[in-house]
């Protein structure tokens, strides 16, 4: 009943939840585990396999990045680590979120991981009210509890407003 | 948003599990057939595998969907269409988020998998950002994932915690290009004078583990008069968060008429079967019975986890110096004496909670240097490691145990320097020692640090801007956001 995967030039079609739809190698999507699970049992029977969470932009992001670690050798290691720097380079913090989404639900711990480290170094030298700005995170403290909490950690705001 | 932090990692918010095509929520679970047993798989309610072989799968419909193909761009044309533009989705030139609907339940995924990769001093920081982060910092379940990672993080940071003579503690990072020592911020509550009896003032390490670092206040032998005083301390450098342990009643069986021979030393390691911090105290006497002596050493075993003292059975070791159990896959390792003035390698394992002998390379111990001596020093990196003074004029001999527990495994290098060895202060992940040296030929007698690699032999001098003249070593450390007070 999937005779056709067999085949080493199989393409997979998937669906962006914009509706872009993206004709990928077998190889390529197999850098997901997600895909890769699914296409062992067999659910790439589906003719378009929709990708609900994830919009076109990154997946188009997302496959540039399958696309560069299938087809590296592994001999060619510093070359991958040079292409995943230059990858994530210039992009901002949404589109990096949402490249840790996607590689979250899609399984692809090697994007998983640089783009959330691409995260951590952005923010870490930042002042902790940047910080709660970018994560949009509500400010539930006192300005009494905040200086309590700040006061404890003194050492660590040492050079921070 | 407190919701989404404090939660685990989200499982339990439907809105971010996986989605099956048909739309249904399609939770892990672990294929029963033939051909992949045990394999974990996303399906959902829809998705029910039919045991008959042969028989056509009558639910697969809604797996199924069929879109008709149309447009359909490779990732190359993607790329090449998008390769001018420059990507500004939802994110405004200051870099925050302009378009709030879409970030306001900013998922779990992006905390779970970016706090974890923040340096201790961020972390501590961001405490301030809301009570939620605060408490999803503060976990001790935060504090091990997190340890996790930067334990398994290449080159990652570690340091040195110095003692001065003084009792001021100073941080050195070996592995910099220019070592400075960095006087900490942060007192031991040593010398509290509310409290009864003598105290020397005086630090004393007795090592670290996993960030955590053990001290006492009082190093060396019991003052006999006025009650036992004798304090540790369980402390993170790099939090400055600090716990006195309870005092422990296996003191109690200090004879103080014969003080002399009273011996306590420390060591502390991590415990991943209970997943318990455990501090080990071994009290050690030598007991004249007429014309007999022998030794007997109480023990015992501190968890942090129950903050309290357990005294285990006796044993026969007596350590041989005031140093730290050396900690190596979950054993505390200390250099000790038998009864019958042998020396051995005991390690005490923190599982079981048993003394075993290490088994040291023949030709060390066929030496009458290793019988009579007192002066190896071990050392824990990734393997363990014993450093041998010079003997009967050769060079100093580390050695170093590949393989845990295989004497055959031990590899001898050998420095060729004529100093006298005082310590060994570090080891390296890339296996260079960084050796305490007296140069005794002059007078006064004159101290250096010198880096050894054993690889290619290597030697060379090291100077640490703003080391204390006189210090003791407290123990290397990697930054961490374990506590004591979990």
């Amino acid at each position: 009943m999937a005779s056709s995967i067999e085949n080493n030039n199989e393409k997979l079609t998937l669906k962006s939840s914009d509706g872009e739809e993206f004709l990928v190698e077998k190889h390529v999507a197999l850098q997901s585990t997600l895909l890769q699970n699914m296409l062992d049992s067999d659910c790439s029977s589906a003719d378009v396999i929709p990708l609900p969470k994830i919009d076109a932009r990154t997946l188009a992001l997302v496959l540039g990045y399958c696309k560069k670690h299938a087809d590296a050798s592994s001999s060619k290691q510093g070359e991958l680590n040079s292409f995943d720097s230059e990858f994530l380079k210039d992009m901002d913090m949404g589109a990096l979120f949402n490249l840790v989404l996607a590689a979250n639900f899609m399984e692809i711990k090697g994007l998983l991981d640089i783009a959330a480290q691409k995260i951590a170094d952005t923010i870490k030298d930042k002042p902790h009210q940047e910080v709660r700005e970018i994560f949009h995170v509500e400010n539930d403290y006192t300005p009494e509890e905040e200086a309590a909490v700040r006061e404890e950690n003194r050492w660590a705001f040492e050079g921070f407003p | 948003m407190e919701g989404s932090i404090s939660s685990d990692d989200g499982r339990d918010d439907p809105d971010f599990g996986i989605i099956c095509f048909c739309g249904e929520p399609a939770p892990l679970t672990k294929s029963e057939t033939q051909k992949n047993p045990g394999r974990r798989f996303f399906g959902c309610t829809n998705y029910k595998y039919e045991p008959s072989i042969g028989q056509a799968r009558s639910d697969l419909g809604p797996m199924r969907v069929q879109t008709k193909t149309k447009d359909l761009r490779t990732v190359e044309q993607w790329q090449s269409s998008d390769k001018n533009k420059k990507m500004k989705i939802i994110v405004s030139d200051s870099g925050t988020i302009m378009d709030r609907s879409i970030w306001r339940n900013l998922p779990p995924e992006i905390i779970d998998h970016v706090l974890p990769l923040l340096p201790v001093k961020s972390l501590c920081r961001f405490k301030c950002v809301s009570p939620s982060w605060n408490s999803l910092i503060s976990s001790p379940h935060f504090a091990k994932t997190h340890h996790h990672i930067t334990n398994n993080t290449p080159n990652k940071p570690q340091k040195t915690l110095l003692i001065s003579s003084s009792s001021d503690l100073y941080s050195v990072d070996f592995a910099a290009v220019n070592p400075t020592a960095e006087k900490l911020d942060f007192a031991l509550p040593v010398g509290d004078p509310t409290k009864p009896g003598p105290r020397l003032n005086r630090v004393h390490g007795w090592g670290s583990c996993n960030g955590l670092v053990l001290v006492s206040d009082e190093g060396m032998y019991l003052v006999p008069d006025g009650g036992v005083t004798y304090n540790l301390f369980l402390f993170n450098p790099f939090t400055t968060e600090c716990k006195e342990l309870p005092y422990s009643h296996v003191l109690d069986q200090c004879d103080l008429d014969n003080e002399g021979y009273h011996f306590i030393v420390n060591g502390l390691g991590y415990d991943s079967s209970t997943d318990d911090y455990k501090v080990v105290m071994l009290h050690s006497r030598e007991i004249v019975d007429y014309n007999d002596s022998y030794i007997l050493t109480s023990v015992a075993v501190y968890s942090l986890k129950t903050d309290a003292w357990r005294r285990i059975q006796d044993s026969c070791y007596k350590p041989v110096e005031h140093l730290y159990g050396v900690c190596f896959n979950e054993r505390l390792h200390w250099l000790c004496r038998r009864t019958n003035a042998s020396q051995v390698v005991v390690a005490f394992d923190l599982w079981d909670e048993i003394f075993t002998e290490v088994h040291l390379p023949t030709s060390l111990t066929s030496t009458e240097y290793y019988r009579f001596g007192y002066d190896l020093k071990m050392v824990s990196g990734s393997c363990l490691c014993l450093v041998v003074p010079p003997y009967k004029g050769g060079g100093i001999d580390v050695w170093m145990m590949m393989k845990y527990g295989v004497r055959e495994s031990w590899t001898k290098f050998t420095i060729a320097h004529r100093m006298f060895l005082e310590d060994v202060l570090y080891l390296a992940a890339e296996e260079e020692f960084v050796l305490r040296m007296i140069e005794e030929v002059r007078q006064p007698s004159r101290e250096k640090l010198i880096v050894y690699n054993p690889k290619n032999e290597t030697l060379r001098d090291m100077v640490v801007c703003g080391i204390p003249t006189e210090y003791i070593v407290g123990g290397n450390y990697i930054e961490t956001l374990v506590s004591p007070n979990h």
